[in-house]
């Protein structure tokens, strides 16, 4: 709570602080003011304190004085006043009791030199033995004290006194005397002072004068100067008797004269206090002074006078104490609630700013998006639609003004208007859609139809319809979008064309195509797979392909597939195999299976591409039956011809007569000629079959190549052509199948002698270097016939491809031989080859790669005879 | 031991001609021929022959079938056996070996050559 209230608060500089140091400020000023109002008041207060001691003064001295012109009356009208006379007269004035302070009064009767002795005799007669005018000395003038009442004490030792032989009180009675009027003295030390605490003194004279004189000047009253009466005062007594009742609140002293020195101070109230108990000012300066002149009776008094605590006021009083609290907890109050406030309202400032902002931020993006609306329907081919059913009354946003290709300024924006431009296949569905939502309350449908534009151009235009109802289901309004989808459903028309096409193709293809997926499930089954497995489609989608196989293929399934995924290769991919099948009546037929891959979706499907291939391997196998049996039974018969030719052209059933023995000769060449065709033939379709098998070893080369160049010697020799071995490649070793290798070599062989004219060598050399690959050995065969024309240079390895058919068939020959050569060096990883010019010879020659490195080429110049 | 009497068994009448022809005359030993396997059975006790030269491809009993039977009876089973056919691939001829053939002369054969063969093939199991 306080954090939030702290929050909120957020003083800053600002009207609160403004308005506190305000409030603080009139509360000060208020202070002030108060404090100065009552100031004026104490001070006024002071001063009628002042006044009341000032009056007090003139009143006690006015008093004192009518005591005295009492007295002096007294003297007037009696002529001579006994001192008898006297006494009751003072006793009746009870001056202790009425008149605290007053000493007493008395007569001091004024005595010219001449008339001392006398007094003295007279008063000393009255009962006072010890009567004289003190101090003694011859003056020009005496007074003396004669009465004094009450006559005791102190006042004793003023009887008989000349008061003015003393200075002081020798001024004032002379001015006393000369004026007649009533005088006082300066601060005198009394007679009476004669013990206790000495207190400052003063006299008041009434001269007395003779009577019937004239006194009209002071020369005149001096002469008629009977005596004083008089009173001594002493100050403090006289004082005391003016304190009011309690604590005075000032204090004041006064000084005789008009000076303030020490010397002159008669009374001071703070000894006064002190002794009473009172508060007493201690040094401190009082708040109020006043000084006063009291004059009376000729002499000047200077009272000043200085307030007391009681009759001050402190800035901070007891009143103002209350006027800064209030004053201060209003400030305070006013500081928060200004503080509040204008915290709130900077608060409320604030968000008004932000509010403008944001309603400024969110106009703008307002208009932004109404912008980016626009021009999304414009990109979209998207507009916007709004119908009144009950007035025929349309609106479109441009798009849609855009997209029927409208002048909106000359639209009748109305229903029929629209119908109008709808395609008229279309028209009656458009409106009947559109009733019927109205009429069946729809609130939404959407529809996809055609327009056609005045030039014949089709569109489609997709719309959707949201309809307001009111409480008795009558349309109020319809709105909605519409969407030019053209090119949508042209691409749709098209994805569909295609689709139609690719399926129609797998549907009609003769092979059966089976795609799966991963785990082997059959995604596709085409009706050439159904027709081959005999299951319906359905019945194999989604099942596991491996219920097409028998085992061990069925389990084997799996595990191809799971090798697949998990190693990325394939034993299967693209090469065709034989597999076997299993059909729906659980049939086993042999199958040729070629597998393909290819990706859906970043998922890997395969597929399959079946053939029944029963019908073929039958045929295959009728074939190869055929071709064994052609072969046995070709052979058989050739077997007894050859057979018997040969013995007997071999000499072996004795002379052959000469003639005979040509026939005979011609009979057997041509037999061998037939069996090495059927051979060769027979090996040319084992080769094409696959069937015919390659044990192949690493074997030396050399050894082989003689064996070669040995198997034909005989054959070279009836042809009178030598076989020489020219260079050696020694220490080559090949991967090859012996017997094979022999054929190939025999065949180059036996060609080179075929085509060799006699007499001439044939050169066989084998190599490893320079011109030869690296890695590979080349067996050259050289001869030196007619070498390859140039038309049969790119059929020279293909079947009965004979340069010169009538040549051939004199020199004898299958034209299988470099067919089959071709066919059996590759099946060895090698290749044949030739170089020749035509009328110089040809070197025909086979590649095979090593199985090691041979460590040098032999020397050239062996030569095998 | 010498090489004197052939047993020779083939089903084609004239490839029988001439090779005993060849045998006969360029080999100069005695031979005996037979049509088919059974007929080989029957003659082998009378003829005791020292060498058995069988055709594969024969009806009936063919030559491996022939080659079991004498194999079978103790009193032929040492006689060697040499097959005569047209499949001599390596691997066949080691088939017809592991049948317990001495070995195999490839069909057809020059008669020239033929007795020479056999006389070689006896002398490598022999010599």
């Amino acid at each position: 709570m306080r954090m939030v209230f702290a929050r909120s608060f957020r003083p800053r500089l600002s009207a609160a602080w403004l308005v506190l140091a305000g409030g603080l400020l009139l509360v000060l000023l208020a202070n002030h003011a108060l404090f100065l109002n009552l100031r004026k008041n104490k001070q006024d207060e002071f001063a009628l304190h002042v006044q009341d001691v000032v009056d007090a003064i003139h009143a006690r001295m006015r008093r004192h004085e009518q005591i005295l012109l009492g007295a002096a009356g007294l003297f007037d009208a009696s002529g001579a006043v006994e001192r008898d006379e006297w006494r009751t007269y003072i006793a009746r004035l009870r001056l202790e009791e009425k008149f605290p302070g007053i000493q007493g009064v008395g007569y001091s009767q004024v005595l010219r030199p001449a008339e001392l002795a006398a007094h003295v005799r007279a008063v000393r007669a009255e009962g006072f033995p010890d009567y004289g005018v003190h101090p003694p000395g011859r003056r020009e003038l005496y007074t003396a004290i004669v009465y004094l009442e009450p006559f005791r004490d102190r006042n004793l030792a003023a009887f008989g006194y000349d008061m003015y032989s003393e200075p002081v009180r020798r001024e004032a009675m002379r001015r006393a005397g000369e004026s007649g009027a009533t005088r006082i003295s300066a601060k005198v030390k009394l007679l009476q002072e004669t013990h206790g605490k000495a207190q400052a003194g003063f006299l008041m004279y009434v001269p007395v004068y003779r009577a019937q004189r004239s006194l009209e000047t002071a020369d005149q009253r001096w002469a008629a100067l009977r005596g004083f009466v008089y009173s001594p005062y002493r100050m403090d007594d006289l004082m005391r008797g003016l304190r009011p009742a309690g604590p005075r609140p000032l204090a004041f002293r006064i000084h005789d004269g008009f000076t303030q020195g020490e010397e002159a101070l008669m009374f001071d109230s703070d000894e006064e206090a002190r002794e009473a108990g009172d508060a007493v000012r201690s040094g401190r300066v009082a708040q109020f002074q006043a000084v006063r002149v009291v004059e009376a009776y000729g002499h000047g008094w200077t009272v000043t006078f200085q307030s007391l605590p009681p009759l001050e006021v402190g800035w901070i009083s007891r009143e103002s104490v209350l006027l800064l609290a209030g004053g201060g907890v209003v400030s305070l109050m006013l500081f928060v609630l200004v503080g509040f406030l204008s915290s709130r309202r900077e608060q409320a400032e604030a968000l008004a700013h932000e509010m403008t902002a944001g309603i400024r931020e969110r106009e703008e993006e307002l208009r932004q998006s109404e912008a980016r609306l626009n021009e999304a329907q414009r990109t979209a081919k998207i507009g916007s639609w709004e119908y009144e059913p009950a007035s025929d009354r349309l609106v479109w946003s441009a798009e849609v003004y855009r997209l029927f290709e409208l002048d909106p300024q000359q639209f009748p924006a109305n229903y029929e208007a629209v119908l109008a431009v709808v395609h008229p296949d279309d028209r009656e569905d458009v409106d009947r859609a559109y009733q019927d939502a109205l009429a069946d309350r729809r609130p939404h449908y959407d529809i996809t139809y055609r327009l056609r534009m005045p030039d014949g151009r089709i569109k489609w235009v997709h719309a959707n319809c949201h309809t307001d109802f009111d409480a008795a289901g009558r349309p109020l309004r319809s709105r909605g979008t519409m969407q030019d989808v053209t090119l949508l459903a042209e691409a749709e028309r098209q994805a569909r064309e295609s689709a139609e096409f690719a399926e129609s193709i797998l549907e009609n293809a003769a092979d059966g195509i089976i795609t799966i997926n991963d785990r082997g499930e059959v995604q596709s089954f085409n009706r050439a797979a159904e027709r081959i497995f005999d299951y319906d489609a359905q019945e194999v989608i989604g099942r596991n392909v491996s219920m097409l196989m028998p085992e061990p293929h069925r389990s084997a399934h799996d595990g191809y597939l799971a090798r697949f995924r998990d190693s990325g290769q394939s034993r299967v991919m693209g090469r065709s195999r034989e597999l076997e099948g299993q059909r729906r009546d659980g049939s086993v037929f042999a199958m040729d299976l070629v597998v393909s891959q290819i990706y859906r979706h970043d998922e890997p499907l395969f597929i399959g591409l079946v053939r029944d291939i029963t019908e073929r391997k039958r045929v295959e196998q009728l074939k190869s039956e055929f071709v064994s049996t052609v072969s046995h039974e070709l052979r058989t018969p050739l077997t007894s011809i050859s057979g018997a030719l040969g013995l007997v052209c071999g000499g072996a059933l004795g002379e052959v007569p000469p003639q005979a023995r040509t026939m005979l000769d011609i009979a057997h060449k041509n037999s061998q000629r037939l069996t090495h065709l059927i051979n060769d033939l027979l090996d040319m379709e084992k080769l094409a079959a696959g069937k015919m098998r390659f044990d192949l070893k690493t074997l030396a080369l050399m050894p082989l190549v003689e064996q070669a160049l040995e198997s034909n010697k005989g054959y070279g020799e009836r042809y009178r052509v030598t076989l020489v071995l020219g260079e050696r490649a020694e220490g080559a070793k090949v991967r090859v199948d012996a017997g094979r290798l022999q054929q190939v070599l025999s065949n180059l062989l036996s060609n080179a002698i075929k085509f060799s004219p006699a007499g001439a060598p044939v050169q066989v050399h084998a190599r490893v270097g320079a011109e030869v690959q690296a890695g590979w050995v080349r067996v050259e065969v050289v001869d030196q016939g007619p070498g390859v024309p140039p038309e049969f240079r790119e059929r020279i390895f293909q079947k009965f491809s004979q340069a010169d058919g009538s040549d051939a068939r004199q020199r004898g020959g299958t034209g299988l031989g470099l067919a089959i050569s071709k066919e059996l060096t590759e099946r060895m990883h090698g290749r044949v080859g030739f170089a020749s010019q035509p009328g110089a010879g040809a070197c025909f020659y086979l590649e095979l790669p090593l199985a090691t490195v041979p460590a040098t080429a032999a020397p050239a110049g062996h030569r095998m005879e | 031991m010498s090489l004197e009497r052939i047993l020779y068994a083939e089903d084609e009448p004239d490839i029988q001609a001439v090779a005993k022809v060849a045998l006969e005359l360029l080999g100069g030993f005695q031979v005996q021929v037979c049509g088919n396997g059974r007929e080989a059975l029957a003659a082998v006790r009378d003829f005791a022959p020292d060498l058995i030269l069988l055709d594969v491809m024969m009806p009936g009993m063919d030559g491996p079938s022939t080659l079991a039977q004498l194999r079978a009876d103790p009193a032929t089973a040492a006689i060697p056996v040499v097959f005569l056919t047209a499949k001599v691939q390596p691997a066949e001829v080691v088939y017809y070996q592991s049948l317990g053939a001495l070995d195999v002369i490839a069909k057809p054969f020059d008669p020239m050559t033929l007795a020479a063969q056999v006389k070689q093939i006896w002398s490598a199991a022999h010599g």
